[in-house]
């Protein structure tokens, strides 16, 4: 490929947060002038806005294979994962006080299963094994009389490994021909966009989904609820989204979620091919650089996350030194206060603590070029020796500068 | 997180690293909750210190933290070397970012332990 452009910044960040695709703003901007309308009010003005949320409303559904009615806008991942998870546990509490979940969730959802246990749910955490996939058989023997929630995650944020979600629904379904109050829900907000993601396929009867890691807007999501699912709405108020989640809706949030969400569907099949960029910057970079380690399955992950440990250095100073040379990656280390809180996923993954420490992933976009690879190459091994030969851990021959003065 | 514009620029340019074969006196320290390590090194003259390396792992203060620390040492007395104190050292690196302060906690024990194991 030839490429002249020298990128000066490359971001390489794309789980955290992706960029908004200018026809995803273009289609926002009326939103914001002349078509203000509250979507609730009868008027033209009104009407205009509640026209633009039901095109939205389609193309979520649309791009995730679902009916019309079963999309509820919310504020994000965040909220919709709390909708799902509080909201269905406890509207069908008097049906069995059981969750399963993972080990391995995103805090969006572990955090909501801890504090549904305060309120006297039980919760199982699932292992994760070492590839970052959860086993089929442990859910299946996780499933008690009293299970009323499995959430289990489609695919991680951190290592991007894809779950065995389809196997999962089957089960669900299989037991509830006998037993009717058992759901199944899944957080797509990594999936979504970036690998199909069909819920009829999946057999799930939630699904999560996020605007901002598909080119869309911050601070809007949609929730996937299948037809027949009740929920207790954790925002009260108005009868908006048929009552599932009140308050006035965000339109141009919304307009633009729906255009990222049709922008998706289109470029499904080519951002497959993120995988070749990606598999390019693994392989050259054990060619490169010696004592790593690649994190999560080969197999079953999505096609633009990379996740590297990198022996005797740490993640944050890596990061750093990347950073200084305009490069944005993301690390499982965050040390605060004199403690490590190290990622739960590469713990639960069943890594060291100093490979734990050591890892760093690169997440690609639709957007990402052979160019930033390249460059992403022409730093990192510099960088990684440099703080190598600073590290006390790191023992080779090589690599020991004994001084004498 | 805001790094200062000395921080960052150490764990770009660490000076004085690795281990001196002929220092006169060392130390490692490790912090037990984060894995954060230093190991310092000192050579000293007649009234003052002549050199000092360092090998640090953890976070980027504490890598800055031992490099600057090596640069700083560096003609300074043993009582001027036991004088410096965690705050002196966090103003000399222009300040560290909330949650950070043990990288100047765990480089001030490497110097105090390396200066406590000084036999002349
Ligand atoms: C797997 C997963 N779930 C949920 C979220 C939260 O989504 P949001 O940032 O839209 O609240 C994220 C994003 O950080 C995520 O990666």
């Amino acid at each position: 490929m030839i490429e002249t452009y020298l990128p000066s910044r490359v971001y390489l960040d794309n789980s955290a947060s992706t960029k908004l695709a200018p026809e995803v703003l273009a289609a926002m901007l009326p939103y914001f002038t002349e078509q203000f309308g509250n979507a609730s009010s009868i008027h033209s003005f009104g009407q205009q806005a509640k026209g633009a949320m039901d095109e939205a409303r389609r193309q979520v559904a649309t791009l995730i294979g679902a009916d019309f009615n079963e999309i509820v806008f919310v504020s994000g991942g965040t909220e919709a994962d709390n909708l799902a998870v509080r909201g269905i546990a406890e509207n069908y509490r008097s049906k069995g006080n059981h969750i399963i979940t993972s080990e391995f969730e995103h805090p969006a959802v572990r955090n909501t299963c801890a504090s549904l246990e305060k309120q006297g749910f039980r919760v199982t955490y699932l292992p994760i094994y070492e590839n970052g996939l959860v086993r089929v058989e442990d859910v299946k023997s996780a499933i008690t009389e009293d299970t009323i929630l499995i959430s289990i995650m489609h695919a991680n944020n951190e290592v991007g490994t894809i779950q065995p979600i389809r196997e999962i629904g089957g089960l669900v379904k299989e037991i509830r021909l006998e037993r009717k109050h058992l759901f199944f829900h899944t957080d797509a907000v990594q999936s979504v966009g970036k690998t199909p993601v069909d819920v009829k396929l999946l057999g799930v009867d939630a699904l999560s989904l996020s605007g901002h890691k598909f080119h869309g807007p911050k601070g809007i999501g949609a929730l996937y609820l299948r037809k027949g699912v009740r929920i207790n709405p954790q925002v009260t108020g108005g009868r908006h989204e048929k009552e599932r989640r009140a308050g006035t809706e965000n339109v141009p949030a919304i307009v633009g979620l729906g255009c990222a969400a049709e922008l998706a569907k289109e470029n499904l099949l080519e951002f497959q091919n993120i995988a070749l960029l990606r598999d390019y910057l693994e392989r050259e970079i054990t060619r490169l650089i010696p004592e790593i380690k690649f994190n999560g399955d080969k197999e079953s992950r999505l096609p633009n996350i990379a996740n590297i440990s990198f022996s005797y250095i740490e993640g944050e100073a890596l990061l750093i030194a990347l950073d200084l040379k305009g490069l944005a990656v993301s690390t499982g280390s965050a040390c605060s206060s004199g403690s490590t809180e190290p990622s739960p996923v590469l713990v639960a993954m069943g890594l060291s603590k100093e490979m734990v420490r050591g890892s760093i992933r690169f997440s690609f976009s639709r957007y990402t070029t052979q160019a930033e690879v390249d460059y992403v190459l022409s730093v990192l091994p510099e960088v990684v020796t440099r703080l190598r030969r600073v590290s006390p851990l790191y023992k080779q021959a090589m690599a020991i500068e004994q001084h004498k003065y | 997180m805001q790094y200062s514009k000395v921080i960052l620029e150490h764990l770009e340019n660490p000076r004085n690293v690795g281990e001196m074969i002929d220092a006169d006196s060392f130390a490692e320290v490790v912090n037990n909750a984060c894995g954060d390590k230093i190991k310092l090194f000192i050579k000293f003259g007649d009234k003052q210190i002549i050199s000092a390396t360092m090998k640090a792992y953890g976070c980027v203060p504490t890598i800055s933290a031992a490099s600057f620390l090596t640069e700083w040492l560096k003609g300074k007395t043993i009582k001027e070397a036991v004088n410096l104190e965690v705050d002196e050292l966090i103003s000399l690196l222009e300040g560290l970012p909330r949650g950070k302060r043990h990288a100047a906690d765990l480089a001030i024990e490497a110097l105090q332990r390396t200066l406590l194991s000084y036999k002349p």
